[in-house]
Parts: C-alpha cells; structure tokens; sequence
C-alpha cells in the first residue's frame, strides 16, 4: 500500500516526537560542551560560544525552532558558566562578556528560525516531489497497461514526445523509432499535409475526432479512429498533444461489408423483380395461348363436326350421328371451358379502378343475357328495385351476376320452374346483393368449397358447368374490394350474396 | 354496285378457310372468295406483283378479311403496309381471328383495321358472323374505289 510522502517525513516533526526532538537539542548541547571543553588547552577562553553554534544548528534543523531555542539558551549558560571568567561558576560578567553572550544567543535564534523555515521548505518540497514521483507513476502504469489504444504525447510542433506500448503495438514502432519524429509520419503519403490540418484544429477547438487511414511501420495501412486534444499549462500556452489513437479496421470491415450487402442488396432485389417479371410475363403469354391456340383446333372439331352432321347427315347411319352430336357438345364444352379460364385469369392480371356503377343497369345487362334459356325453361327473374350505385369494375360485376344467375337458372330440381329473385341490402358504407333462388340447394360442408376453382358437385351429365363460375364470382368481388358467399338449405334453394362497397355520400 | 363481288381472304389455317367458304357457300352468296396462306402472298396481290398481275385473273377485292396470325408476315403488317399504299389504302379491311385480346384490338384500330370479329366455336355464330359481314360491308355499305390515288 503506497504511503504517501508527506506521512513518511512527517514523524520527524511530529508532535509525538516532542521528546526526542527536545532531546537532541540537549544532547547536542552536551556534545558541543564536551567538544569545547577539550579544546580548552588550544583556546583557554576565547571563542567560548563559537562551538555551541553547531548544536543550535543541529537542534534546530532536527528538531523546529522549538529545540533550537532550547539548545541556544542551554548552550548560552553553559559557556558563560564554563567558559566565561570566572570560568566553573555563575558570576557576575564583564561587559565584553555580556555583549559576546548577547550575540550568540541572538544568533542561535536567528539559525532556529531559518533553519525552521528552510526546513519546512525542504520538507514541503520533498513531499511534493514524492507526491509527484507517485502520481507520475500511476499516470505510467495507466499508460503502459493500455495495449488497444495508442496513446502518445506530441510536443507543440507535433513531434512525438510519448509513446505507449499500445502505440508500439498499433503502428509497429518502437519509442526511439518515433521519439522526435513529426506525427505525419503514421499518415499514408498523400495525406500527409492532413496532419497538420488536424493538429490546427486541434488548437482551435481544443478536441477533434476523426477517421482516417494510417500507415504501420510494416506499411500495412489501417482504419484508425483519432481523438486528438490541445495540451495547455495554467497560463493557457501550447504545451503540446496527446493523441489517442484505436485500430477500428474490423468495425470498418463491417461496414463496408454491410454497405455491400445493402448495394447488392438493391440489385438483388432488382434482379428479382425482374425474375417475378418474367415468370409473369410468361403466364401472361401462356394465357394468351390458351385463349388463341387452344381455340383455333377447337374451331376446327366443332365446325367439322357439325358440317359432318349437316352435309352428310341423311347419309350417317344414326350412331354415326350420335357420335357427331357428342363432338360437338364436347368441344362446346371446352370452348367454355376455355372462355371462363380466360376470364379467370384476366382477373388476376387487370387493374381494376373502381368508379360508381348503375347497379340496376348492370343487373339488367345480366339478366338479358340469360332470357332466352331462362324463357325455355319456364324460369322467371324478379329485381326489387330500386338497386342503389355501388362502387365497382362494370364488366366484372356483370361477368359476376351473369355466372351468379346461370347457376340460379341452372341447378334447379328435373322439372322445376327457376324462380330467381334479386334484392339489395344496404349497410354502412356497404352494399349487399342477394340472388335468391329455388334450387337444389348447397351442403354446408360444400358451402366453401363452391367458390374454389374447378370445383363442381355434380357430374357433367346431371348439370352442364365448368367448375369456375363461383371462382370467377368470388375473385371478382374480391378484386373490387367486396366479399361473397352463400347461405344454403339442400332441396330449399340458396341464397348467395355478394357485398360490395357503395360510393360516398356527396354532401 | 351489283354483280359477284370478290373477297379477299388472308388465313393460314386450311380448316378456318374451308369453314368459312362453306359458310358463304351456304348463304348463296354470289361472291367468289379468294384464299390467300400468308402474308407474303397477300401483299403480293394487293400490289399486282409477280403471278397477280393479271388483274382479269386477280382482281382487286372489293372487302379483305384478315387473320392477324400469319406466316411469313403478320395480319398487322400487311395491314400496315397496306395503309401507306395510295392506291389501296380505302380497301375495307375486317380483322377476322382467333384472338379476343384487348391489345390486339386496339392495336388493329390504330393500324386502320374498318372491323374486327373474332372467329367463333360452332357453325351457327360462324354463319351468323359471315351473314352478318356480307350484309353490311356487300349490300348497305357504300364501296369506296381503288386504284386511283
């Protein structure tokens, strides 16, 4: 455990010492005494105070003023007793004597008192140089235990004054190496003049912070981040630099990688976008195929077949005809098909704006496409009106009652009469529109999965239909912001809804 | 303007062709159809080049019916190309294909197509859209002349 300076000088002039202090005075008034006493044959009784100079000295650097004094009064009774004529005995004194005692006493009190006073000089100064010498020691160990940072002084041009082993470690260089070396040294050629830049900066703002590349002894360059500080004394002069310099090379590392990453990342995302682009654009053109390839061998089938059936009918026997009959139904049937995948998939892939539509108009379209099958089989469609504008995609919303309505029309019961009617209920800010009919009837395990593509509950031969008309119902309404669905009873019809959004009130 | 009048039919597929000949065939229509296969050869009618010059052999149609899917050249080309010839360019031209496609339609127009069906599944619509056709663009519309600039 340091102790500190000050306590190790201070049991000299401890109160505690008193005695021993005291006593040295004393002490070195015996000596003195016996010193003079031996000198008798050479002196006899001259300079009889002279000696017990050196006690007072003595006394009074060991011991303060205090054993000074002592050791001066002691010292003057025992010359004018021992030394003084007459000499073994207190008598009266000559006035030469009374003089010479005056001086000596006056003598010892001015040595105690200097003496003090140098002492206590002495003393303070020992104390602050140990002081020194102590703070100067831990500032050492602080700076040579840091191994990750360069820490080094600069003189007031910017020479190296300083260098810790963490700067040994950090730049390669040994402290002669640098000691008395400008600090542009560690700075990469072309920016050399940056050093001086920054020792300016320094001066004027007292700290700076900086990021910069600096160069080892090996010449490996590194990323180095930089505080640099202003020295000044008590007068506010330029004393110097200290500079504290870290290798953060690896954090830059990351950086850059990271930036990388991110540039890249930017073109990766591109590239992907680009990739999704074109595995859409060829669907795109795979529809676009389907609607004009797909179709043109279809022609072909259904119009020979029926020109087959026409031209050389009379000549076919009647299976032959049959046969003719169902290639034509068949292709029918995959022209249909192929017309509601199309309408499926433009779905997908068109904008659809929303602006207000005449409800009752759309309706009306709808049903007029229908009138003839629906007058074949007896059927009737009733519309409550008024129907209310809903916003809407015009030709979606009539391809969606169109699909909504043939079903009605279509899945009624062997005999039955369809009865369709249409009805409108408003909500808030919403529009629902019920078709309701008396048909079949849907299962509730089957109520969800209607609306799916390529689903159908029947065979082919009970109820004609591609399996996409409900899909095309519920992406349709989707696509407009809307919602489907139905309520069903099997053997007491259904009653499919969709739910769509009405245009704002004008104020 | 009475008489046989003469169409001219620019389509690749040998079964549409047929189908649609025997359409007119069964409207009675007195008109002759010329079948051209490609591109190449149409414009090669049009312009009375090369085994088309005799115009008594080959004469100019008084409507073209035009597939866009062609050979050779394109129904688009030809009737681009056929735009920019003066003395051809009134000829009424009826886009006559497969495809429904919203782009090929507008695309049709802005090259100065006068129509555009599409070729329909099933001999009835066949019939009505070839009906239809001789109708309007032999009997009531007003033939512009070619020829002349």
């Amino acid at each position: 455990m340091p102790i500190s300076a000050a306590a190790r000088i201070r049991p000299l002039a401890r109160r505690g010492s008193y005695f021993r202090r005291y006593g040295v005075a004393v002490l070195a008034v015996v000596v003195a005494l016996g010193l003079r006493l031996t000198l008798i044959p050479l002196l006899a009784g001259t300079a009889p105070f002279l000696v017990f100079v050196l006690a007072v000295l003595w006394a009074s650097w060991y011991g303060g003023a205090g054993p000074g004094m002592l050791a001066t009064g002691l010292s003057a009774l025992a010359g004018a007793y021992f030394f003084l004529p007459p000499s073994f005995v207190f008598g009266p004194l000559s006035t030469s004597n009374l003089v010479q005692l005056a001086i000596f006493l006056a003598i010892g009190a001015t040595i105690s008192s200097l003496n003090t006073r140098l002492r206590s000089a002495y003393l303070r100064e020992s104390v602050g140089l140990e002081a020194l010498s102590e703070s100067e020691e831990r500032f050492r160990v602080l700076v040579e235990g840091v191994q990750d940072h360069a820490l080094f002084m600069l003189d007031a041009e910017g020479k190296v004054v300083l260098w810790n082993p963490g700067a040994q470690r950090i730049k390669g260089y040994e402290p002669q190496e640098v000691i008395g070396h400008h600090v542009s040294m560690f700075y990469p050629p072309e920016e050399r003049a940056e050093a001086d830049r920054l020792l300016r900066e320094a001066v004027a703002r007292g700290t700076v912070h900086r990021e910069g590349w600096r160069v080892r002894k090996d010449g490996s360059r590194f990323w180095a981040h930089v505080v640099l500080t202003a020295l000044r004394d008590p007068d506010g002069q330029l004393r110097g630099f200290a500079k504290i310099t870290r290798d953060v090379s690896e954090r830059k590392q990351a950086e850059d990688e990271i930036r990388l990453l991110n540039e890249t990342l930017e073109e990766r995302v591109v590239h992907r976008t680009a990739q999704l682009e074109e595995a859409n654009r060829a669907l795109q053109a795979f529809g676009y195929t389907v609607s004009h390839d797909l179709r043109a061998p279809l022609r072909a089938i259904q119009g020979f077949a029926e020109a087959l059936v026409e031209d050389y009918g009379d000549q076919l026997e009647e299976t032959a005809r049959e046969y003719a009959d169902r290639i034509v139904a068949a292709s029918g049937r995959m022209e249909r098909l192929i017309q509601d995948l199309l309408a499926y998939s433009r779905l997908s892939k068109e904008e659809v704006v929303l602006l207000p539509v005449d409800l009752e108009g759309v309706v009306d379209e709808a049903i007029a496409g229908l009138l003839d099958g629906v007058r074949e089989r007896g059927g009737q469609i009733s519309v409550e009106r008024p129907l209310p504008p809903v916003l809407a995609h015009r030709p979606t919303l009539v391809q969606v009652l169109s699909n909504l309505l043939t079903n009605a029309v279509t899945f009624v019961a062997p005999g039955v009469a369809p009865r369709v009617r249409i009805r409108a209920e408003s909500k808030a800010g919403r529009l629902c529109l019920w078709v309701e009919d008396n048909g079949i009837g849907i299962a509730p395990e089957h109520q969800q999965r209607v609306f799916d593509v390529f689903e159908r509950l029947h065979g082919i031969e009970e109820y004609p239909g591609t399996g996409i008309g409900l899909a095309i119902v519920r992406k349709g309404v989707e696509r407009m912001s809307g919602r489907a669905g139905v309520q069903s009873i099997p053997g007491a019809g259904s009653r499919f809804w969709i739910e769509l959004r009405r245009p704002e009130a004008k104020p | 303007m009475s008489g046989p009048r003469s169409i001219l039919l620019i389509e690749d597929s040998p079964d549409d062709a047929l189908l649609i000949q025997r359409a007119f065939r069964k409207l009675g229509v007195p008109s002759t159809v010329r079948i051209l296969g490609d591109g190449d050869k149409a414009l090669a009618y049009l312009a009375g080049e090369g085994g088309y010059a005799d115009r008594l052999q080959h004469p100019l149609p008084d409507i073209m019916l035009l597939d866009l899917k062609l050979p050779r050249r394109s129904g688009f080309e030809v009737l681009e190309w056929l735009r920019s010839q003066p003395g051809l360019r009134r000829l009424p031209v009826i886009v006559l294909t497969g495809s429904r496609e919203g782009m090929d339609v507008d695309r049709a127009a802005d090259l100065g197509a006068n129509s555009y069906l599409v070729k329909p599944v099933g001999f009835e619509a066949l019939l009505v859209v070839v009906e239809s056709l001789r109708h309007y663009w032999l009997h009531l519309n007003e033939q512009p002349s070619l020829g002349t600039s």
